[in-house]
């Protein structure tokens, strides 16, 4: 069986923060603190945005979570202890798609909120959450003069071996 | 797809009560101005499209100098809405299948090969990334952004909404 296209829009997303979060884990205390106007807001809090959003989306679907990331609770969180959290993400979203066929249009109520919301619109917002925020800390780097580094599907795909350049054929003699 | 389009038209819209100069602002560390992002995010999908179909949407190819007014833009979105409609419109492609090449690579450029799900993942992925810049240069520039995550658009499908409490 293939593996679903959403399973793998959220792999993507998970890989490429764990890029983003590789690349950054090098970067100075004080780099961490940069930002740019229009942006969500520093590098590290951005991050701490993003995997907190990550748990929270996964947590609709009861995806079990032993300590979630709380953008108050743990706004001084270090870069490192944020990183901590990409594994419970990865984990959560490998569970959502572990057992029988997940229904994107199942209604998931959600008493606390008293919101109901179709399954296909957190999995949806979760790919789309993820890039648009990284694409934040993209402009920051750049911005400042630092390297960004490469976490487009074309990347990910390539270390994945389902993209690749084709020698060209041969001409028979 | 259908919410990457539906961002697409939404942005477009809004940038059409722009000003010429304000669709040449941009920031460091973006893609460029806000026309030429718009550009590369519709040419860009045009381009996957092209190689999950197999075929043009239409000839002359879609080049993205071509694109220069805001109108020629906005002109190809519907070639991107009805290619992402046909794609599925025998059913769920199969996201395994081995494309390649593309009609669109020029003679003499290096020919890729991918499984159909890279340049559909990438067609989500590119436009969310660059929608993003465009939202940083509004923004920076103290202009009106709009709120273009799935939760508006869920909600004009009506697929997110206030609970009802009898239930």
């Amino acid at each position: 069986m293939s593996t679903p296209p959403m399973l793998r829009q959220m792999r993507h997303d998970v890989w490429a923060t764990g890029k983003l979060l590789d690349h950054c884990r090098t970067l100075r205390p004080e780099q961490l603190e940069l930002t740019v106007p229009g942006t969500y807001g520093t590098i590290r809090k951005t991050f701490l945005h993003i995997l907190g959003a990550d748990e929270r989306y996964l947590s609709r679907f009861r995806m079990p979570c032993d300590a979630m990331l709380h953008e108050d609770r743990n706004a001084d969180a270090r870069l490192d202890e944020i990183a901590t959290h990409l594994p419970h993400v990865r984990d959560g979203v490998e569970a959502l798609f572990a057992g029988s066929e997940l229904d994107p249009d199942r209604v998931i109520r959600d008493e606390r909120r008293k919101t109901a919301i179709t399954a296909w619109v957190l999995l949806t917002q979760f790919a789309h959450h993820g890039s648009d925020h990284r694409a934040h800390i993209g402009t920051i780097l750049g911005a400042n003069g630092l390297p960004t580094p490469e976490i487009d599907v074309w990347a990910y795909g390539g270390e994945n071996d389902a993209v690749g350049p084709l020698p060209e054929p041969t001409i028979p003699a | 797809m259908r919410h990457g389009v539906w961002a697409n038209e939404q942005l477009i819209e809004r940038c059409r009560a722009l000003t010429d100069e304000q669709l040449e602002l941009t920031v460091p560390g973006t893609y460029g101005t806000i026309r030429k992002t718009l550009a590369h995010i519709v040419a860009s999908e045009e381009g996957y499209l092209v190689r999950l179909l197999g075929s043009l949407l239409h000839e002359p190819p879609l080049r993205e100098p071509d694109l220069v007014t805001l109108d020629q833009i906005a002109a190809h979105v519907p070639h991107v809405t009805s290619a992402v409609e046909r794609l599925f419109a025998k059913g769920r492609p199969d996201p395994d299948r081995v494309i390649a090449d593309t009609p669109l690579r020029r003679a003499g450029a290096p020919r890729f090969e991918m499984a159909a799900w890279a340049p559909a993942t990438q067609f989500v992925y590119h436009g969310i990334d660059h929608r993003s810049q465009i939202d940083t240069i509004l923004s920076t520039h103290g202009l009106e952004t709009l709120d273009l995550q799935v939760w508006p658009y869920a909600m004009a499908q009506g697929a997110s909404r206030e609970a009802k409490e009898d239930r």
